[in-house]
């Protein structure tokens, strides 16, 4: 029973309710403590020398001056982080990120850093170092990287299967089943389209920073903003050859993540500084430097083929996904072909994913990584099929969507999914039948997403005076202390204000893996039914022996232990405050691999205005449906949906990483990169379904990712339709839309 | 590069003219003056500039709020912005000027951000910001306009080495306003018009103004020419708020039943200076309001100019903006 994850269908009491949030107090009070926000005694203050070149070799990096300087207690360059990896795979590519080893590979890559006395010697510091680049020559754009004679990022890689000279295709895999040129031949339409989408970044509004300590005796400490300390703990201690449970991770608050904080950046460095320092060193970075060298998203290019018959059915689909993954491989673009035709039941489908390597910052996850951009191509397409069939676009999607059963073009075969109740959610909603005014125009987009589950553990105590403590390891990003306290709560019986969640250590809790994926309250909370269930058991036995029966005798209702076929109760205070002298100290916990997190599907519409005199572009009315298996804490799943859509929105139409053919980035700060602010959103409205995840005991999915799937095409769907023009380049801002509008005006216009 | 740490400089706070201009003297190059700081502390932060004596101004007595005088209004140097949006008197006769101040940054910035000191800050070429040596900032070398430089943002009209924009919304407003800005140095007082006052790299690369060392802007007059005309502005970026012009105009025209009297069309974002629709405005004098005048002026306003690589864009913005401020003031 402990371990059983089926769904229990039961009836919830405090689960679905909207409590307050045990952290905002503190987050709206200021007390809250973020990255930067912990100091230690005798703290020394880390900076960090980085290129000024895309693609350079280091010659020579003298660091004799900025040792001599008054103030200065360490300089590091990558001499001083020894390599424990083997010299190759994944683990190498993440040391030679944290700090360039005989070559900068894109503008903003780390070379040296200094821990000084204050960050006014420091940066003197910084400015005495002298290296000595020789420059080489670079590429930055997804499509030039892969023609012939383009520069090599890394003349290690080789394309896989591939004999040939090394090249920027660090790898190609294909996914799909069927036979897609046949499929092709049955096609009466077919489309074929090419798209471009443009580098964004997270924009969480926390940069990196850390406290870091390492002791003479090997031991260490880290403070700092993740969204995995255990992962931190085991990439930090495996680059600097510390045992792992020599090096004690804590987890701050967390001013936003999106999957940017699911990789070590700085963190490796201080630990480093501190150790040759032997002091704390703290080390934050600008919101310059997060631009530049932190791990923003894929910028892509990709070709999409879809063939329908006349009747509306999809009989081939094919997509060719180029991403770029900055100066070292990653697995993006085999993420968003695996993404790619997620949503739909077709015959014969196929997608290529190609890692494509830039002298770009190594890329990173953004929620729901790699499919935002593969909808985009794929919704685009889908649409354009819809217009070309003279088809409803929702209609055309309800007869192809995916079902229970369907076998995915990734593989699986389908669960029960939310695809197309989204979808009927959408054709009945108010906002398709709302009037469109002058130059507005409507789009309809779907997304997928996998989401994840993974290795969890969970604690939870009972107090004596009956109060909860639960602890968990997965980093509370998007309200999950409050979720995971009602599903503790609701487990016990017990009010929720009486359990307190708590955040561990590494050193306090089993391994837990990150919070990414959308897992931290489809695993955590998994973990946390399971730690109450065995808690419950426990209960159960003190009881049972308080009464002198049989344990077998003795339910757990209500908050209450309860001795069959006698009227006698005993709540779980009572036992609690009786525990000393029952057996001690009263414990749950848990630890699982958290299997079966359900596919997420999400269904958006959005209507736009477009000045076709400006080519600005204003959101004007924008609806989310979205599957939500089971909304624990429905304000946090309608948060959720609403900040995909915010940072879809902004992705869609204005943010994009501008490099120079320098090579180097030119917008690197919130003026210039531009977020869109509280006026450039409408009221983001949300609809959430709730088709339970047969794998969860609540029938809980992730809701954290899929919601920034749609958006991008679900604008450039109603763009187009405003502006009368196809939009196959993301972001669509201004300058863009002009462009777009007046070549479409040249090409209607008659010749001659 | 670590940001947001300044560098050390001494504070002083004025509290009459005189003072200051002794400061000036005292530090000379080393000296910097500043209002609401809202361009100052940026520069500052990023150690692009690092002045010696920076020389707050909002202590100096008479240099702020809005008064009537005989021939339209006199605006202090000091005024933060939202008291200029929040003026009857200005919201009664200048509403041009109060659309262009609401549509600066923020609101955070405009409580704080003067006017004067949004008439005086310094452009926001993403090149010349980041410290880089070129032309404006003393070097040899135009980074926007090499041929690696990215320069969507930069200027179609006025290239003279240096490609930057004039960043300001009020400037455009006050231009088309006719107004003059009152310029006072120890050696006294001089009162510059508006067009004037605003100056392109071809007269001064590393000044966007006429202001010479020594000189405070104290007051901006505004004169009863165009008071309560018909007035358009419009701003086309790329956010809501807290964003520059990508184009913006601002246009002050004198209708009669009907029939354009005078006009002054001014559009920001695509020279180093505001830049005055002169064709334009002749070509509407004397006609019509409507739609086919409009179209009239706007086939002259984007004469003459010279797109650079990515910024062609902005010719049709020009003209569209232009089609508008004219058919709809
Ligand atoms: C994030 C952000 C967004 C912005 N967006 C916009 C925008 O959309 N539109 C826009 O127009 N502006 C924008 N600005 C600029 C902002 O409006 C101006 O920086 C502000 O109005 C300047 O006023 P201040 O009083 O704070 O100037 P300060 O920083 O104090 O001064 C600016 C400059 O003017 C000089 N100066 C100031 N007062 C005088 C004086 N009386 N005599 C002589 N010299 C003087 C100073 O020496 C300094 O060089 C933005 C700024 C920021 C930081």
């Amino acid at each position: 029973m402990a371990n059983d994850s089926k769904f229990t269908n039961q009836k919830f009491k405090l689960v679905g309710t909207r409590v307050m949030r045990p952290d905002g107090v503190d987050k709206v009070t200021g007390r809250a403590r973020y990255g930067a926000d912990a100091s230690a005694p005798g703290q020394l203050v880390g900076a960090i020398l980085r290129s000024p070149h895309a693609h350079a070799t280091i010659r020579k990096i003298d660091t004799q001056k900025a040792e001599k300087l008054k103030g200065v207690k360490a300089v590091i360059t990558s001499a001083d982080l020894p390599d424990f990896t083997g010299g190759e795979g994944e683990l190498y590519n993440v040391l030679e990120n944290c700090m360039a080893r005989g070559r900068a590979l894109y503008d903003g890559h780390a070379v040296a850093a200094v821990a000084a006395v204050d960050a006014e010697t420091a940066r003197r510091a910084l400015k005495l170092i002298k290296v000595d680049y020789k420059v080489l020559p670079h590429v930055t754009d997804v499509d030039l990287a892969i023609k012939p004679g383009a520069p090599v990022v890394q003349p290690g890689v080789k394309t896989k299967d591939k004999k040939a000279a090394p090249t920027n295709v660090a790898n190609v895999t294909t996914y799909g089943h069927g036979d897609v040129e046949a499929g092709f031949g049955k096609a009466d339409v077919i489309i074929e389209k090419s798209y471009k989408t443009e580098q964004v970044h997270q924009g969480y509004i926390e940069p990196h920073a850390c406290l870091a300590s390492v002791g003479p005796d090997g031991h260490g400490e880290l403070w700092v903003t993740t969204q995995g300390p255990f992962a931190y703990r085991n990439w930090c201690a495996t680059l600097l050859g510390m045992e792992m449970s020599q090096l004690k991770v804590t987890s701050s608050e967390i001013g936003g993540g999106f999957g940017g904080k699911t990789h070590v950046w700085i963190e490796p460095i201080a630990l480093a500084l501190s150790r040759k320092a032997n002091r704390p060193v703290k080390l934050v970075m600008s919101r310059e430097e997060v631009f530049r060298a932190s791990g923003p998203t894929s910028p892509t290019s990709i070709d999409v083929r879809l063939g329908a018959t006349r009747d509306g059915r999809i009989v081939a689909a094919d997509a060719a996904m180029r991403y770029g993954n900055g100066a070292f491989p990653g697995i993006w673009g085999e993420v968003g072909a695996m993404a790619a035709w997620a949503c739909y039941d077709i015959e014969n489908v196929r997608s290529v994913g190609y890692e494509v390597l830039l002298n770009r910052p190594k890329v990173a996850a953004y929620r729901a990584p790699s499919a935002p951009m593969a909808a985009f191509a794929v919704e685009s397409t889908v649409t354009l099929m819809a217009e070309a069939l003279g088809m409803d676009p929702v209609e055309f999607r309800l007869k192809n969507a995916a079902r229970e059963g369907t076998r995915a073009s990734y593989g699986p075969t389908y669960g029960p999914i939310g695809i197309v109740p989204t979808l009927e959610a959408v054709k009945k909603h108010p906002h398709m039948r709302a009037r469109l005014g002058k130059n507005q125009g409507r789009g309809v987009a779907c997304g997928f997403w996998f989401n994840f589950g993974g290795q969890t553990c969970a604690d939870l105590i009972i107090d004596v005076d009956g109060t909860v403590g639960l602890s968990v390891g997965t980093v509370d990003v998007g309200g999950a202390r409050a979720s995971l306290s009602l599903i503790a709560a609701e487990e016990l019986g017990i009010p929720y204000e009486e359990v307190r969640c708590n955040i561990a250590d590494t050193a306090s809790l089993g391994h837990n893996d990150m919070t990414d994926g959308s897992r931290g309250t489809f695993s955590s909370g998994m973990a946390t039914i399971f730690a109450a269930r065995d808690a419950i058991e426990q209960l159960r036995v003190r009881a049972a022996k308080a009464w002198g029966i049989d344990v077998k005798n003795v339910s757990w209702k209500d908050g209450k232990a309860i001795a069959k076929g006698k009227r006698k109760s005993l709540t779980l205070k009572e036992i609690a405050e009786a525990s000393p002298n029952t057996g001690g100290p009263i414990s749950g916990h848990s630890q699982v691999v958290a299997d079966g997190a359900g596919v997420s599907f999400a269904s958006h519409i959005c209507d736009v205005e477009v000045d076709p005199e400006t080519g600005g572009t204003k959101v004007v009315r924008y609806t989310v449906v979205q599957d939500a298996g089971k909304a624990v804490h429905p304000d946090y799943v309608e948060g959720q949906f609403q900040g995909g859509a915010a940072q879809g929105i902004g992705w869609a139409l204005n943010e994009e990483y501008v490099y120079g053919k320098d090579g180097r980035l030119q917008n690197p700060g919130f003026l210039d990169y531009r977020i869109p602010v509280c006026s450039d959103l409408p009221f983001i409205d949300t609809q959430i379904l709730e088709i339970p995840n047969p794998n969860h005991p609540y029938g809980i999915r992730g809701v954290g990712e899929t919601s920034i799937v749609p958006p991008l095409a679900a604008i450039a769907n109603a763009v187009s339709d405003a502006a009368g023009v196809r939009m196959t380049h993301v972001p669509m801002s201004p300058p863009r839309v002009l462009a777009a509008i007046k070549a479409s005006r040249a090409e209607k216009a008659p010749t001659g | 590069m670590l940001k947001d740490m300044m560098t050390r400089f001494e504070l002083y706070r004025p509290t009459a003219l005189a003072d200051a201009y002794e400061l000036i003297d005292q530090f000379g190059a080393g000296a910097w003056l500043m209002a609401g700081g809202q361009d100052s502390l940026d520069w500052f932060k990023d150690r692009a500039k690092q002045p010696r004596a920076v020389i707050e101004l909002s202590q100096i007595e008479g240099m702020t709020g809005v008064r009537e005088t005989a021939d339209g209004v006199e605006i202090g140097a000091l005024t933060t912005l939202a008291e200029i949006e929040e003026n009857a008197l200005v919201r009664e006769r200048y509403g041009l000027l109060v659309s262009a101040a609401s549509h600066v940054a923020s609101p955070q910035i405009r409580n704080v951000g003067t006017i004067g000191g949004n008439l005086c800050q310094d452009t926001r070429c993403w090149y010349y910001r980041a410290g880089l040596s070129c032309y404006r900032a003393g070097g040899n070398i135009c980074y926007a306009d090499s041929p690696e430089g990215m320069n969507r943002e930069h200027c179609l009209f006025g290239a003279s080495r240096c490609v930057a924009v004039s960043p300001s919304d009020t400037a455009p407003a006050l231009v088309a306003l006719d107004a003059s800005m009152v310029v006072s140095s120890r050696k006294g007082e001089r009162v510059v018009r508006a067009e004037r006052f605003f100056v392109g790299p071809d007269v001064d690369i590393q000044r966007m103004t006429a202001l010479q060392p020594g000189e405070i802007l104290t007051a901006i007059r505004i004169p009863s020419a165009f008071s309560s005309a018909n007035f358009y502005f419009e701003k086309v970026a790329e956010r809501k708020t807290w964003d520059f012009a990508l184009v913006s105009v601002a246009a002050a025209l004198r209708i009669e039943s009907g029939t354009i009297r005078d006009a002054r069309i001014v559009c920001g974002g695509v020279e180093c200076r505001p830049r005055r629709m002169r064709d334009a405005e002749d070509a509407i004098r004397g006609r019509e309001q409507n739609a086919e005048t409009a179209g009239a002026a706007a086939r002259r306003s984007a004469g003459g100019a010279r797109p650079l690589r990515y910024n062609e864009y902005k010719i049709p913005l020009v003209e569209n903006l232009v089609t508008r401020a004219v058919r709809d003031a």
